[in-house]
């Protein structure tokens, strides 16, 4: 028998449960009775969520609203149905748009977890010192203005002009990473995950930094590989991280118009023409704001239904 | 006012605008021009949505392809019965009809007029013996190039790019005006699918097929053009007028010249484009801001504005009476005068150059033939229009 056949995944300290954190929890509910640790902490919160509502909840439903006007470009002119909805949203070229959404959206998640689990499990076990230059260098892409990063890669990988096409085209590989519709959706993944990984980097290590350390001891006197350890010590002990990233760069995927637009503007032809560059395409190229508007609120109700089902099964598992 | 200058910048246009501003503001005392500057791409929208809000600034740029739009949502002021523009005046202009929209107007005059053409690096074409003259016919022109396509040096004989967002018009557009008058039927529809049309189609990408300009057309944008022409990677590029003087700024003023595109004709249309500076419909300053937009475009100031900025004169006495005026900027001043040709501006036509490349690269990348690609255009573009 192997000893990977042997090691089971740890059971973590659980987090506060689920009726807990619904208020239910009778351990808590002691506190909430008297109602001055509520009015407090709900005194505390209200301003944020003051901000939110007036950033992001009104205009969110106001856009919401707007999409069932009739808008002679941004101007009002009064009730129009589904108008807006059937020119822009029920068509069938929403089919092809939401499929390469699809494949940017979890080509890029995909990628930048794929990469930054690892580099964060690393830095959770070098030295303070050589963790803290590194973290500082993994978060440079983070803190880089994106179309300013989207540019740069551009300009490296332009054909006669950029230095990854110069190489690839010495080294005899043919690659055209603007010219080939697959080779633009995969350079378009790659500059979204680049720019993404610094974020997951530094959340994942706080994850793996809170994992207990006689965790890793046991397995490794159990006989646990260091890939043992990460896979049934430490990749449970980040869950909650990993589904906040997951989240986090899955909506900002799903959002994601400076890339598309810097790096290949939805070409060759309409080969990366993902879902919020056609909102952005519709009301800024064609002003055509009642259409852009209906697809805006389209991807909302998307953004929103696909967390919730990804938040559920996740917690479902738990 | 929203422009996309910056009047604190060091450009030239910038400067000159600057510099208006300041005498405008001592001859009117008590009237103050506030500027705000904004990307160019996002000027149109921001106004379109502070006119609907009721916060739009008393004076806009607008760029030429985006006036009907603007127009159509009634946040311009009509500017024929201004009396800061008297008729005995606005004949002097070489481009004031044509801002009408449905036969109202003009809704603003003309900025940064801009004709395209060719600009070419003369130290190349002088290395192949070349002259600009061997660049006025299509076939002459087509030879050119490849004559001047050099794999050991990688030099590319002509520049273009078929990228966006927001492109240039590649020479399949004047191709296509040598044999009609206009890229748009008179009710405003995609015209581009044309016998003519697909012949400059398949000129143009034929180009891209024999080396002559390079694949990678389909993944250009206008701005990596200049870059390799200043390079001295590309002879030829497909370009605007107003870019001249920034080029021969950066390489040397005797190393690029311009010449109008090559013609059958000669008097065909060639397409030219600029911004309108109007004044909101909602602005509570007209009568100011009137004046000064007319201040803007005054027979010293268009002066300033060729001189100093090297600007294409907006008047035709600014184009008579200069006679320090580089040659390739009467080349433009002339062209736009007598065979200056735009889209129509009583319908939407945004976009519409976006498409019309999309087509060459669908040609160039997926292999289309250029009938296959142009009827499709012409049906996207005729589908988002009519919507």
């Amino acid at each position: 028998m192997t000893g990977a056949a042997r090691i089971q995944p740890v059971t973590h300290p659980p987090g506060p449960s689920r009726n807990a954190l619904k208020g239910t929890d009778p351990g808590r509910r002691g506190r909430g009775a008297n109602g001055s640790t509520g009015w407090f902490g709900a005194a505390l919160v209200a301003p944020a969520c003051l901000v939110l509502l007036i950033v992001l909840v009104l205009p969110s439903l106001f856009a919401f609203a707007y999409s069932f006007l009739k808008l002679n470009y941004t101007a009002p002119q009064g009730f129009g149905g589904l108008t807006n909805w059937n020119r822009a949203v029920f068509q069938p070229e929403m089919v092809g748009l939401l499929v390469r959404t699809a494949v940017f959206v979890a080509g890029s998640v995909a990628l930048t977890i794929a990469v930054s689990l690892p580099i964060a499990h690393f830095l959770d076990r070098i030295g303070n010192r050589i963790s803290t230059i590194l973290q500082l260098v993994v978060i440079i892409p983070w803190v880089m203005s994106s179309i300013v990063a989207a540019l740069l890669f551009r300009w490296t990988m332009l054909e006669n002009i950029g230095i990854v096409s110069f190489i690839a085209e010495h080294l005899g590989a043919g690659w055209d990473p603007l010219l080939s519709p697959t080779q633009s959706m995969i350079s378009m993944i790659v500059v979204a995950s680049w720019r993404t990984a610094g974020f997951a980097v530094l959340l994942l290590l706080a994850g793996f930094k809170g994992v207990d350390r006689q965790l890793y001891e046991s397995a490794r006197i159990d006989g646990a590989s260091r890939f043992q350890e990460f896979r049934y010590v430490a990749l449970p002990g980040i869950r909650t991280q990993l589904i906040i990233v997951t989240v986090v760069l899955f909506m900002s995927n799903l959002n994601n118009v400076e890339v598309p637009l810097t790096v290949t503007n939805g070409g060759p032809g309409d080969a990366t023409m993902v879902l919020p560059l056609r909102i952005y395409e519709l009301a800024f190229s064609k002003f055509d704001f009642g259409g852009a508007t209906a697809m805006a609120a389209a991807a909302m109700l998307l953004n929103v239904a696909l967390v919730v089902v990804y938040l559920r099964l996740t917690f479902r598992k738990r | 006012m929203w422009t996309f200058l910056d009047p604190t910048a060091s450009d030239p246009r910038s400067q000159v605008l600057a510099s208006i501003i300041k005498s405008f503001e001592a001859d009117n005392p008590g009237v103050t021009i506030q500027v705000v500057s904004k990307p160019y791409q996002t000027l149109t929208s921001a106004f379109l949505s502070a006119a609907t809000a009721g916060n739009a600034p008393d004076i806009t740029w607008t760029v030429l392809d985006d006036l009907s739009t603007v127009v159509g949502q009634n946040s311009l002021v009509d500017l024929s019965s201004s009396g800061a523009f008297p008729a005995s005046d606005t004949s002097d202009f070489s481009v004031w009809d044509q801002l009408k929209v449905n036969g109202k107007g003009p809704y603003g005059v003309v900025m940064s007029l801009n004709y395209f053409g060719l600009l070419y690096r003369t130290d190349l074409l002088k290395k192949a013996g070349l002259t600009a003259n061997d660049l006025s016919t299509w076939d002459g022109f087509a030879s050119a190039v490849k004559k001047l396509t050099d794999s050991a040096t990688g030099v590319t004989g002509f520049g273009q790019a078929y990228a966006g967002p927001q492109g240039d018009p590649q020479i399949m557009v004047p191709m296509t005006l040598d044999s009609q008058d206009s890229m748009f039927t008179s009710d405003g529809k995609a015209n581009w699918d044309t016998q003519a049309a697909v012949a400059a189609l398949k000129y143009e990408t034929d180009l891209v097929s024999s080396g002559a300009t390079s694949k990678s057309a389909a993944q250009w944008q206008p701005n990596d053009l200049y870059d390799q022409f200043a390079a001295g990677r590309i002879a030829i590029i497909n370009g605007a007028s107003t870019r001249v003087s920034t080029m021969q700024g950066q390489i040397g003023a005797d190393k690029v010249g311009y010449a109008p595109y090559p013609s059958t004709t000669g008097t065909a249309g060639r397409m030219f484009s600029g911004w309108s500076v109007g004044v909101w419909q909602g602005s509570k300053n007209k009568e100011a801001a009137e004046k000064f937009v007319a201040y803007l475009a005054s027979k010293d100031s268009d002066k300033l504005w060729a001189d100093k900025a090297g600007q294409i004169p907006g008047r035709k006495s600014t184009l008579e009476s200069d006679t320090s005026l580089p040659d390739y900027i009467k080349t433009a001043a002339e062209g736009v005068a007598k065979n200056g040709w735009r889209p129509p501006l009583d319908v939407s036509t945004a976009g519409w150059i976006d498409d019309v490349n999309e087509a060459a690269q669908n040609v160039v990348l997926n292999g289309q033939a250029p009938e296959a690609a142009l009827k499709a255009s012409v049906e996207k573009f005729n589908a988002a229009q009519s919507k």
